[in-house]
């Protein structure tokens, strides 16, 4: 590398110009949404004061949002020095702060429309294993920051200790193969086999947001209005009920589509020797590149849509940083069943699940009928009895249908091993496993509730650098065993769990 | 590379079950039943307070609040007696195994080579009863953390010594 080109990053450097764009659309937004409700106010309940007002409200805002920005983006730099890379920023507290190259894991660049029309991109530098925050410099221009990138992997190679060298770095270029692209009708079938439940959950979850801040703020009975809207008092008409409920789950339906479309359009996934490498997106193209030896757990689940169609979702977890940003979390949606495989052999080397024999224990299927059937039923009965009166009693067929689906979840799960990996199986709609090799734990835990004493059984924990994995209701010798084997396995390995 | 798969032998393997554990130090009683005592004194505050804004004041509800408030703090004053006697931790060679709880019991095993550091901490309680806190960090994440409280300060330093005598040793291997 040649000194004099990466000599710049030693003097204290601001981001490029157009930096000032994201750091005014970030203000704007942050400011907005702290302001939002009195702006409401403002635009609704005071039309007398005229334009005027208006105007002299959107010069305050915008001015403060403008000199804000131009000072932040002033008083921003970022430089290498004693090998730490430093960034100070802050406009009326100034903040100071470093992190040591060695820890650094990973420069990830990312770039928007406006980025790719200055040329630019936004680089972030993630940590391992620490509560710091990871570094954000919102704009840079391209070819300084790939040699960036390479002066931060190159110093930091030559800090480690020279064992871990062979073992190959991240700043390498490796070549990279691609595995599968997603075309667009794959997109839309990923986009139909979501869970259009959580949409709308998000979508309930919104509305009563907006209806109960627009009360306080019209401080008129909103809801009186919308029901006699629909004209829900005097007549329960089913037609209108029946077509709310549909156009809701329509809404639902495209929300979760468009948010697949914008995340996953033409996701690409490439494989190299140790790295794996995804690009996706449709406004913001992004870039993930993850170490497979720094793969914790690798997660993948389906359910009756998916199978049908032939596809499943797989999650890497890699070994994350305490900020649990889903940045060191790759999902691949939209899998076809042999490339699942093909990823899972190049993860996991040597991979041969079998089924273990260990079970359960059947207890679990009536102590979750207790607490997630007959206690739930009970409280929403007992609430509601005002309301409905004796037909709250209709709360308690929820009873015997919550034990028949743990019934089935009871059956659904199932443990798989070989020498090196352990494989859990469950789920009833949403059948998911994970697999991960033992002796990438952290700590193992065993938890029992007081029945779960009585009876010798319990929760097993294995807590690992990227997600956790739980057993229930282990019989307490399986639980023993185990734990045995995979302290035995974490402690006599010499492989490094990242 | 040689692949074989044998078969497990499940008896071979070091066992955690036969482990006896060591107790924390006896003031350890003391700090858990003064601390059960500090969150009695919260929800008595809380179901005055609870009195207060619902505007309870009759006998029949104020009977109620004392015999709740009564048998919260008895309980927890029980937990706190039995906590000390359910709680230990063992070193082996290779990790340190803590339990504890009386109601839920729980069991932890961390290894030393996933350990990457310790620290002792003491509160002010602690620093009256002369007592410390061991605190071990993995890169698990909170929930696989382990913190020992309820330690004698040698017993910590020791602790803290080993650990990390321990850990450096997996290292250089």
């Amino acid at each position: 590398m040649k000194k004099s080109r990466t000599e710049i990053f030693r003097e204290p450097r601001r981001q490029a110009k157009n930096a000032l764009i994201f750091i005014l659309l970030k203000t704007l937004s942050r400011l907005l949404s702290q302001l939002w409700p009195f702006l409401l106010i403002v635009l609704f309940s005071n039309p007398d004061y005229g334009s005027l007002f208006y105007i002299l409200i959107t010069v305050i805002i915008s001015s403060v949002v403008l000199i804000t920005s131009v000072i932040s983006y002033f008083r921003f730099y970022f430089y290498i020095a004693e090998n730490k890379l430093h960034i100070e920023q802050g406009v009326f507290r100034r903040s100071h702060s470093s992190v040591a190259l060695e820890r650094i894991q990973n420069v990830q660049t990312e770039d928007n429309l406006i980025h790719r029309f200055f040329k630019t991109v936004s680089v972030s530098v993630t940590t391992a294993g620490s509560k710091d925050s990871e570094f954000v410099i919102s704009s840079m221009d391209r070819e300084e920051a790939s040699l960036l990138r390479e002066y931060i992997m190159e110093l930091k190679r030559s800090l480690q200790p020279t064992a871990q060298q062979a073992e190959g770095q991240e700043g390498e270029k490796e070549a990279f193969s691609p595995l599968f692209q997603l075309t667009l009708g794959q997109l839309l079938k990923v986009g139909l086999s979501q869970n259009h439940f959580r949409a709308i959950g998000i979508i309930m979850g919104a509305a009563a947001y907006l209806l109960s801040q627009a009360q306080e703020i019209f401080r008129e009975d909103i809801f009186e209005w919308a029901y006699t809207l629909v004209g829900w008092t005097n007549q329960a008409d089913y037609l209108i009920i029946f077509l709310l409920v549909l156009i809701v789950f329509l809404i639902a339906m495209i929300i979760s589509m468009s948010s697949v479309f914008l995340n996953y359009f033409q996701l690409r996934v490439e494989m190299g020797f140790r790295q794996i490498r995804l690009k996706q997106g449709f406004i913001r193209r992004k870039e993930q590149t993850a170490q497979l030896r720094k793969i914790q757990i690798l997660d993948w689940s389906t359910n009756p849509v998916r199978k049908a169609m032939n596809f499943v979702t797989v999650v890497l977890q890699q070994a994350s940083s305490s900020s649990e940003g889903g940045q060191n979390t790759l999902y691949i949606p939209g899998c076809a069943e042999r490339y699942k495989e093909a990823l899972i052999q190049s993860v996991f080397e040597d991979i041969d699940l079998q089924p273990s024999g260990l079970r359960l224990h059947p207890s679990m299927i009536w102590r979750y009928t207790l607490f997630r059937g007959l206690i739930p039923a009970l409280i929403a009965g007992l609430a509601s009895y005002n309301l409905f009166g004796w037909y709250a009693l209709f709360f308690l067929l929820w009873v015997p249908l919550s034990y028949w689906i743990n019934w089935k979840v009871y059956q659904s799960w199932s443990i798989s091993w070989d020498r090196n990996h352990i494989g859990i199986n469950r789920g009833l709609w949403t059948y998911s496993v994970s697999i991960m090799p033992w002796f990438k734990i952290q700590s193992i835990e065993f938890k029992q509730s007081r029945f779960q004493h009585r009876r010798n059984l319990g929760n097993l924990w294995l807590y690992t650098a990227g997600g956790n994995l739980m057993i229930p209701y282990l019989r307490i010798e399986d639980a023993y065993k185990l734990q045995n084997l995979i302290l035995y396995k974490a402690e006599s390995t010499k492989k490094s769990w990242m | 590379m040689d692949f074989n798969n044998e078969l497990i032998d499940w008896d071979s393997l070091p066992q955690v079950q036969e482990v006896s554990f060591k107790p924390l130090a006896t003031n350890y009683r003391l700090l858990s039943m003064i601390s059960a005592g500090f969150s009695s004194l919260f929800w008595a505050l809380v179901i005055l307070l609870s009195i207060i804004f619902i505007q309870l004041w009759e006998f029949f509800y104020l009977l109620l609040a004392i015999v709740i408030w009564v048998s919260l703090t008895a309980f927890l004053l029980l937990r706190a007696w039995k906590l000390y006697e359910y709680k230990g931790y063992a070193l082996r060679e290779h990790d340190i195994l803590y339990k504890s709880g009386w109601i839920w019991k729980r069991w932890v095993a961390v290894p030393y080579n996933r350990i990457q550091h310790v620290e002792i901490r003491r509160g002010p309680l602690e620093e009256m009863l002369d007592l410390r806190k061991l605190q071990i960090f993995t890169a698990g994440g909170a929930s696989s953390d382990l913190n020992i409280s309820g330690l004698a300060p040698d017993q910590a330093e020791q602790l803290r010594l080993f650990i990390s005598v321990k850990t450096g040793l997996d290292e250089e291997e």
